[in-house]
Formats: C-alpha cells, sequence, structure tokens
C-alpha cells in the first residue's frame, strides 16, 4: 500500500463519517423537542391522568425545567413541572420525584395545588417490585390516597416512621419507598418555590 | 456470584441469544452444513463479541454519554465492531498464522452478524456494569457456539440418514430444527 | 431504460424476495413477526434505509476507493439507520417501543449491506433506487406473509381485527419464539413447492 493511497483511504473516511455524524447532529436537532414530548406522553401521561383532575391545557406543552441541585459531578440537576391550569389560572403543579423500593427505584408523580399548597394526588410512574406484593402501590387505590388533599407541611413518612401514612401490609419497603418520594418531593417543592414565579 | 451464575445460565441458555432473542440466524443457516466450519465460526464469534461488547461498553461510558451524544450510538458501535475485526484479522495473521488459516475466512463475515452488534447494544440497554458486561458478551457467544455445533451435527446426521423430504432439505429444516431446540432450551426455565 | 428500471424493481417480489429465496434477513423476519402492525412498521424502516442507502451508494460509487468501501457503506447505512430512530421516536413512539432494538439492528441487516454491495456500487442511481425499493418492499411482503399467519393462527386477530371465531383459543406456540422458526421453516417449504410446480409448468 502506497503512501498516498493510505492518505487517500484516511481522508475519504474522515469525510463521510463527519459529513454522517453532522447529518445526524442537524436531524436530532429538529426532532429533538417532539422527541422529548413523545417520551413524556407515553411514560408519564398515564401518571398525569390520574393525578390531574381539573384543567383545559395540555400540561405536557406547558412545561418548565428547573435547576434543582447537583449530581456528584457538579452538573446541574434539572426537574420538568408539568402546568395544569384552567381558565389560565394554574390549578396544579405536577412532577416526578424517586425513592428506592424492595426491587429498584420507584418513580411517584406528585400533583400539588400552588396556591393553597396542598398536595392533591400521588401516582406510581415507574417501579420494579415484587408482583402480587409490592406493586401494590399501584394496584390498591387505598394506598396512594392517603397522601390527598394533606398540606405540604404534613409529615409524608411512614407511621413507624413517625409520619401520617399507614403502610400496606407485607410490602413495608415499598409502601416506604413511596413516602420517600413524596417526602423528598415535598420538601424540592419548598425549596424552588420562589423559582416556579406562581 | 450466584448473580453471575444466573447470568450465564439465563445468556447461555434460557434467552439464547439464537433461539430466543433471534440474533445470529444467518450463520446458523449459512455455515453449519459442515461441522469444521461451525467450529470455526464459533470460536471466532465468541473472540470477537467478547471484545466488542466491552469496548462498546467503554466507548458509551466515557464518550458518547460524557459528552451527551448517545443517539449517534448505533453509528459509533458498528464502525467500533468494523475496525476491532480488521485489528483482529491483521494481529492473528501476523501473531498466530495457523488460527488465521483456521478463522480467517470467518472474520469479514462476522461483521454483518447481529449477534455481535446486538450484544453490544443489549449491554447499554440493560445497564450492565463492565464485570456484568464481560460475562453476558461471552455467556451469549458461547451460546451461539453451542447452537452453532448442535445444528451442524444434527444436519450432518440428518444428511446422512437421507430421509427429510426434498422440499424441506437444506434451510427450511434447519429452521424447524431450530426452534425444536429451542423448545427443548426452553425446558431449563425453572432452573433460573 | 424503464423496462429495466421496472424490472429491478418487481424482482424483489418473488423472483429474488430476500428472507424467502435466500434466507438473508432472517433475524428481524422471525423477531418482530408476531403482529402485523409491527411487521409492517418494520418492513417501511427497512425500505427507508435500503432505499437511502442505495442512492447515496450509488452516487458516491465512483469516489471510494475499494478497500475502504466496507467501511464508507457501514457509515452511510448506519447514518440511515439512526435517521429513522430518530424520526420514529419523534413520531411513533409507541411502535418504536415495540420495535425496540430491532431499529438498531438493522444496520447489521444482511439484506442492506447485500444490495450496497451486490447492486448499488455498480449500477446507477435511478436503477438503485428501484432496486432498493423493490428488495425492501419484498421484505416487508415476506415480513406480512409470515406476521399474518402467525397473528391469526396466534392470538385470532389480523392489524388487531378479530377475524377468527371469538372462541378460538389462539395457538399461542406460534407467538413464542420456537414457534417463529418453525413456520418460517414451514413457509420456505411451500415456496419450494410452488416455484417446482411453475418450474415443471414453463419447462
Amino acid at each position: 500500500m502506497s503512501l498516498r493511497e493510505l492518505i487517500q483511504m484516511v481522508l475519504v473516511l474522515t469525510i463521510v463519517t463527519s459529513v454522517c455524524a453532522g447529518g445526524l447532529a442537524a436531524v436530532k436537532l429538529v426532532t429533538k423537542e417532539q422527541i422529548d414530548y413523545q417520551q413524556i406522553k407515553f411514560i408519564k401521561e398515564p401518571a398525569l391522568k390520574k393525578i390531574l383532575t381539573d384543567y383545559d391545557n395540555d400540561p405536557i406543552s406547558d412545561r418548565l425545567q428547573i435547576v434543582t441541585g447537583k449530581d456528584a459531578r457538579g452538573r446541574d440537576v434539572k426537574t420538568t413541572f408539568f402546568l395544569a391550569k384552567k381558565g389560565g389560572d394554574v390549578t396544579s403543579l405536577a412532577f416526578e420525584a424517586g425513592g428506592s423500593g424492595y426491587g429498584g427505584p420507584i418513580g411517584v408523580m406528585i400533583a400539588i395545588d400552588p396556591k393553597g399548597g396542598i398536595v392533591q394526588a400521588v401516582a406510581v410512574t415507574t417501579q420494579s417490585e415484587t408482583p402480587g406484593l409490592g406493586s401494590k402501590i399501584v394496584d390498591d387505590p387505598d394506598f396512594p390516597s392517603q397522601f390527598s388533599k394533606k398540606p405540604v407541611s404534613a409529615n409524608f413518612n411512614l407511621a413507624a416512621a413517625g409520619g401520617e401514612i399507614q403502610a400496606i401490609s407485607g410490602a413495608t419497603v415499598s409502601s416506604s419507598g413511596v413516602s420517600t418520594a413524596v417526602s423528598r418531593g415535598v420538601e424540592l417543592y419548598q425549596n424552588v418555590k420562589s423559582q416556579l414565579g406562581l | 456470584m450466584q448473580d453471575y451464575l444466573l447470568m450465564i445460565v439465563a445468556a447461555m441458555f434460557i434467552n439464547n441469544i439464537v433461539l430466543i432473542r433471534f440474533m445470529g440466524n444467518c450463520p446458523v443457516v449459512g455455515v453449519t452444513s459442515s461441522y469444521e466450519s461451525a467450529v470455526g465460526m464459533g470460536a471466532a464469534v465468541i473472540f470477537v463479541a467478547t471484545m466488542a461488547g466491552t469496548t462498546c461498553w467503554i466507548i458509551q461510558k466515557t464518550i458518547l454519554e460524557v459528552l451527551g451524544i448517545e443517539y449517534l450510538q448505533t453509528l459509533v458501535f458498528i464502525l467500533v465492531i468494523a475496525a476491532l475485526v480488521q485489528f483482529v484479522e491483521i494481529l492473528m495473521q501476523k501473531v498466530a498464522p495457523p488460527l488465521y488459516r483456521a478463522l480467517g475466512i470467518f472474520l469479514p463475515l462476522i461483521t454483518t452478524n447481529c449477534m455481535v452488534f446486538g450484544v453490544s447494544v443489549l449491554n447499554i440497554k440493560e445497564e450492565h456494569s463492565f464485570m456484568q458486561t464481560l460475562i453476558f458478551s461471552l455467556a451469549s457467544a458461547v451460546g451461539f457456539a453451542l447452537v452453532l455445533l448442535f445444528m451442524a451435527g444434527l444436519r450432518e446426521r440428518m444428511d446422512a440418514t437421507g430421509r427429510v423430504p426434498s422440499l424441506l432439505r437444506g434451510v427450511p429444516i434447519t429452521l424447524i430444527t431450530a426452534g425444536m431446540m429451542g423448545l427443548s432450551f426452553a425446558g431449563l426455565l425453572g432452573m433460573a | 431504460m424503464a423496462a429495466r428500471i421496472v424490472n429491478e424493481f418487481t424482482k424483489g417480489f418473488w423472483k429474488e424476495i430476500a428472507p424467502l429465496r435466500f434466507a438473508l434477513g432472517i433475524c428481524p423476519s422471525l423477531a418482530v413477526s408476531t403482529k402485523v402492525e409491527s411487521a409492517l412498521g418494520m418492513g417501511f424502516a427497512v425500505v427507508f434505509v435500503l432505499c437511502m442507502s442505495n442512492v447515496l451508494i450509488s452516487a458516491v460509487r465512483n469516489l471510494v476507493p475499494d478497500k475502504v468501501r466496507i467501511a464508507v457503506f457501514i457509515s452511510i447505512i448506519a447514518t440511515g439507520v439512526v435517521i429513522v430512530e430518530l424520526v420514529m421516536q419523534a413520531y411513533f413512539y409507541p411502535l418504536f417501543l415495540v420495535l425496540g432494538i430491532w431499529i438498531p439492528l438493522i444496520v447489521v441487516n444482511c439484506i442492506v449491506l447485500g444490495r450496497a454491495e451486490a447492486f448499488a456500487r455498480k449500477n446507477t442511481i435511478p436503477l438503485s433506487l428501484s432496486d432498493g425499493m423493490g428488495m425492501g418492499l419484498g421484505f416487508t411482503l415476506s415480513l406480512v406473509v409470515i406476521s399474518s399467519i402467525r397473528e391469526i393462527l396466534g392470538s385470532g386477530t389480523w392489524l388487531g381485527m378479530l377475524v377468527m371465531p371469538e372462541a378460538y383459543p389462539g395457538f399461542g406456540f406460534l407467538l413464542r419464539p420456537p414457534g417463529a422458526f418453525v413456520i418460517f421453516g414451514l413457509i420456505l417449504g411451500i415456496m419450494n413447492v410452488i416455484s417446482a410446480r411453475i418450474e415443471k409448468k414453463t419447462a
């Protein structure tokens, strides 16, 4: 293989791959917004529908991102807040918080009425708890309803830890995961309340 | 330790990459007409898939995720695999000529073996750690090689008896046999 | 010229229908054929990638040195695949979730690289486009045939509509991986019977 051939090969490959990568970056840029929307729509919307009741807008379009902390590497952690509006007024604010259960992380969507400072409802978005036991945090309607209509200042821990929530019998770890998630969520809400401008 | 053992059994048999996940079927149909070529292909794939799985994992974690360009995964992984195959070919030719003579002709075929690419993507999708990636890639490739060997052995016997209806000879009977093999592998389901 | 374009297009449907004749692209044919809907989605994704890669490869066929051609082909194909991935995520998210890993796996689909190597690098752009279109639609057709059999007999529906009597229990084996292999093998056997008949008639 002569030197000229080698240079030609490297050159062709470099040009082709950079054109490809450049083209893809452009496509990504164009589709990014829509992909975010779709991912939220199909993964978060079922939970949103469960907890938001009184609104006439599309909460997924009316969402805002706020920096709520830093991760281990010092990069910003953002939380997405979904705004439910009725006649232009914000009626609820929904966002996701996490705790850990028996089978892995548990994601919980929390709806808060920003004017009254009241937790309206909570719903589990993602979980991998044992079917039939820990999965009751999703299937048993009585458990999540304990969080509803309580002021954000309430103690959302389990009764065993001095809070107001009764654990599902046989699924204490999973219940505790949900209550931790809600407690964290409420704390986060109180920290960023002023930034939301509501 | 037990977790790793379970992972090995699952990747080799219960979720066999060929029979249950449907990856790498072309070589199972293509190179199982003789036992020797099945051994060669199997060995070459074990080698390349393990290297590709771990290399792709490292690149994903140290480059793609750090720069936030995970969407280029497909493009980057396939180029890594193609380059790796080239590299292995050249290295083998220089260092171990007898091995190269035995496996050399199978190496170019591996680039488009969906099993190698599939394992690399699965490692990322299922959020494996580095150790898990290594074990999963190796065990999946061994599972692939086993199917290749079983199939080659079965086909040699089927050809010898000559009792396969002429219309099913070749590819059709290979696929039906693969289905039967998948059923027997599924019998191990209770173990994990 | 026009006749050749038509010819390159139609050969993909019977004479050279890739999965059923040459056992190319078996993996996706087995994996995404439990439902007709996912088979169609997969088929059109492959049609797009195949047309795009054939056209682009044909366009650069005289500029690329022989030794790096495979790397260049793979880059072009992978670009097409990522475009499909992004567009599908943006506009057909449920389909994207169903097809999952099989979308990126189009990159190693033997049909796509096979057509680049065997056809597009030797032919003009219009011919390559019609070849890609024909081969892609032929692949889609094979997928629809396999998935129709599996969906109708396996779960009693076709494209989600109930076609079997209500009481039909569904032959669950066909929906499981081993069932896919057996059905595909039998279809290939039937193809052999039909082509043997046709050959006898013309001979």
